[in-house]
């Protein structure tokens, strides 16, 4: 199992490596696509289902076809190097280094102890539901304002006239 | 559930779906919808204040409200209906939709002040950003609009990030996102073994939280920000998100981990004076009048920090005061600066206008003077508690670090007032008389002279709802 | 045997991967996809403690973010289409045009 997992993080990281260093943008909306399956995968190695469709519709679905759209609609053309190391995004990118390092210190340095909180691993989406319209009824509210933030955001920079 | 504690909240919301469709059926009649808002914001008052003293527990425990969180409320509120009374008379024509962004940016800072759930909290902030990117970009056709609303975004963006990241982290260490249950657990069975994982999600969070009070090292959005959006935009954004950021920091840290003020204090006591020294230095070179406002936000945040780091009762209380009057300094001086226009923000401009317009010149010297903190004005008192906080607690040197940033403050505050007196004009400004700005201007300064001669009856308000 | 520390460690790497993204691509479009890898990375430590504490709650987080990451998208590229009509490009250097 562990094997099986770490050779999926290899692909993740690849995929994710290929996001960042990617030349053609399309390409590198490819590589996001590929990306979003293997965390899929984790969560259906997780046994979680649901999670895993959800993944796999709403990013892949939804997600990768909108920034496809507006890549080809901006006519985004494979650039010539579109980053250059200056002195200061290079210190940005060692302190960044030293953070990651930091946080991955600082985890491995402490005691994590997971208590299960229930005899077994509910991943229905029953189970999820129960908990979404009631423990996080605020929450889900809350996101169903951001979302019609977002949708009138969106409507209103992408609109031509003020 | 309990539903009834968020009544306020729930107005607005129905106020904002009015504005949406009251925009797709009358569009653009700014006064009009305006004027809905105005209401719908006046009746969440009145529940607001009516409800002041019923404190309670709701939904499921992501929401905890007691007086303490309605004096933050207060401050919200005035900034939006200031922001409203000013964009009446700034735009021209702007879509409607301007007053569906200030009412969920009202909402989202609300919940922020009241939430005690990480997750939450998260999800407030998310929608106070975006809420704000809406208000900074509607004049999207602008090149500096433009830029300044994308810069606005990344670094949102991308501190929300880390600030999600440090939330799912403190999830991992306790197995609650619940503010209350951290604390508990912290009394309990304390650090052993997960300090090391602990000052990790402390840092991560607070980058989250740096980036909304402008405190370094996420000042950068700041400056620019404030040069590119409209005038009365930043002076709400420099206002009421301020106060929603340091009402998140009292919760998170003041609450959560209030048993080990170790993992915090000195981090903000750093920041304190960091923020504070940086901010007043940059703003000394600067020319523009809005960019210097912007630099001295960022001071302001870290005479704040001070208070933070000094956590007791007091502190609190003195954080509410110099929000509320930083909110009357800030809109007043924004509402002169709206009356000459974005393009006219620079020092040259505001050279001779003790002669051109007397009064105007008058009300920006006053303001300055308040900003400054010069005894009378409640510019003043509010500096004045903060140091007094800091002082009961042993902070002997943040003190010391306020008055050296007091007194640098003074010269380019007062450089203002030189131009305005001394300077000769280069050229006539013509300022229409605009009704709304004006009575702004007039509200900012006589709640700015009440603070500062009676501020004891409001700070008393203060401290009983703690 | 797979334990709830390869998925942090994984979610950390895989994080900060995004978060170099963000601080040094130029075009804004890879900058967008950078911040979904961010947040994507970090569903991967919610689902490890969701399997490792038999815990409901974190899946739901992951629903929830899953909203706040489309948000960020579509505003992003909301952003993305007004910037290229009114400045003719996607480029946002950050660490230049920041004057701070």
């Amino acid at each position: 199992m562990k094997t099986v997992f770490y050779i999926n993080a290899l692909f993740s990281l690849i995929f994710a490596l290929g996001v960042i260093f990617g030349k053609n943008p399309l390409r590198s909306a490819l590589s996001l696509l590929l990306f979003f399956l293997t965390i899929a995968l984790d969560f259906f190695f997780a046994g979680s289902e649901y999670l895993g469709f959800v993944q796999i519709i709403v990013y892949a679905g939804g997600i990768i076809v909108m920034i496809a759209f507006v890549i080809i609609l901006l006519g985004l053309k494979k650039e010539s190097p579109d980053y250059d190391i200056t002195v200061r995004s290079f210190t940005g990118i060692i302190l960044l280094g030293f953070f990651a390092l930091g946080v991955l210190y600082g985890l491995a340095k402490s005691v994590l102890h997971l208590i299960p909180k229930a005899p077994y691993f509910d991943t229905s989406a029953a189970g999820i539901g129960d908990a979404l319209f009631s423990k996080y009824l605020l929450p889900f509210e809350v996101a169903s304002i951001l979302l019609l933030v977002g949708v009138v955001l969106a409507f209103i920079f992408a609109k031509k006239e003020v | 559930m309990n539903a009834h504690i968020l009544l306020p909240e729930i107005i607005l919301s129905i106020t904002a779906a009015l504005v949406l469709i009251i925009e797709f059926l009358t569009p653009r009649r700014l006064q009009f919808t305006g004027t809905v808002t105005i209401l719908g914001i006046l009746l969440a008052l009145f529940y607001d204040l009516s409800m002041f003293r019923n404190a309670g527990v709701g939904f499921f425990g992501m929401v905890k409200v007691g007086p303490f969180d309605r004096t933050f409320d207060l401050v919200f509120f005035i900034g939006a209906i200031l922001l409203i009374l000013l964009s009446f008379d700034y735009f021209v024509e702007i879509s409607g939709e301007f007053y569906f962004f200030i009412l969920t940016s009202l909402i989202a800072m609300m919940l922020l002040a009241k939430s005690i759930d990480l997750f939450m909290i998260f999800l407030s902030l998310e929608t106070l950003s975006f809420s704000l990117l809406g208000l900074i970009g509607i004049l999207k056709q602008k090149e500096f609009v433009a830029e300044a609303s994308m810069k606005y975004y990344l670094l949102a963006a991308f501190s929300s990030a880390f600030f999600l990241f440090g939330i799912v982290l403190t999830y991992v260490v306790f197995q609650t996102t619940n503010i209350s249950e951290i604390s508990n657990k912290l009394f309990a069975s304390g650090l052993t073994g997960i300090k090391p994982a602990l000052i990790v999600t402390v840092v991560l969070i607070l980058v989250g939280l740096a980036f909304k009070v402008a405190a370094i090292p996420f000042h950068m959005w700041t400056p620019d920000v404030y040069e590119g959006a409209p005038a009365p935009v930043v002076a709400f954004i420099s206002a009421g998100p301020k106060a929603a950021g340091f009402a998140i920091i009292l919760k998170i840290m003041l609450n959560g981990y209030q048993s080990h003020p170790e993992l915090w204090s000195s981090i903000f006591a750093y920041l304190a004076v960091l923020t504070m020294f940086w901010g007043n230095l940059a703003a000394l070179k600067t020319r523009n009048l809005k960019r210097m406002l912007a630099y001295s936000t960022i001071a302001h945040a870290g005479y704040v920090l001070v208070a933070v780091v000094s956590a007791n009762q007091q502190a609190y209380a003195a954080i509410v005061f110099y929000m509320l009057s930083y909110t009357f300094m800030v809109f007043g001086a924004f509402s002169i600066i709206s009356m000459l226009g974005d393009s006219h923000s620079n020092l040259e401009d505001y050279a001779g206008l003790s002669r051109t317009s007397p009064i105007l010149a008058f009300m920006m010297a006053i303001f300055m003077i308040s900003l400054t903190g010069i005894p009378t004005t409640s510019g003043f008192i509010s500096k004045f508690y903060v140091f007094m906080s800091a002082a009961k607690t042993n902070h002997i040197w943040l003190v010391v670090f306020g008055f050296i940033n007091g007194a640098i403050s003074a010269y380019y505050y007062l450089r203002v007032v030189v131009f305005m007196y001394m300077m000769d004009t280069r050229e006539e400004l013509a300022i229409p008389y605009f009704p709304f700005l004006r009575s702004v201007m007039w509200i900012a300064v006589i709640f700015i002279f009440y603070l500062g001669l009676f501020p004891q009856k409001v700070f008393e308000i203060i401290i009983s709802a703690l | 045997m797979l334990g709830f520390n390869d998925y942090l460690l994984v979610s950390v790497i895989l994080f900060f991967v995004g978060a170099l993204g963000v601080l040094f691509r130029r075009n804004l479009i890879y900058i967008l996809m950078s911040l979904e890898l961010m947040l994507n990375s970090i569903n991967l430590t919610l689902i490890g403690l969701a399997k490792y504490s038999n815990d409901t709650n974190p899946q739901v987080l992951i629903l929830l973010i899953l909203v706040v990451a489309a948000v960020e998208v579509a505003v992003g590229l909301g952003l993305a289409i007004n910037l290229m009509r009114v400045k003719k490009t996607v480029d946002v250097d950050l660490f230049k045009s920041l004057k701070g």
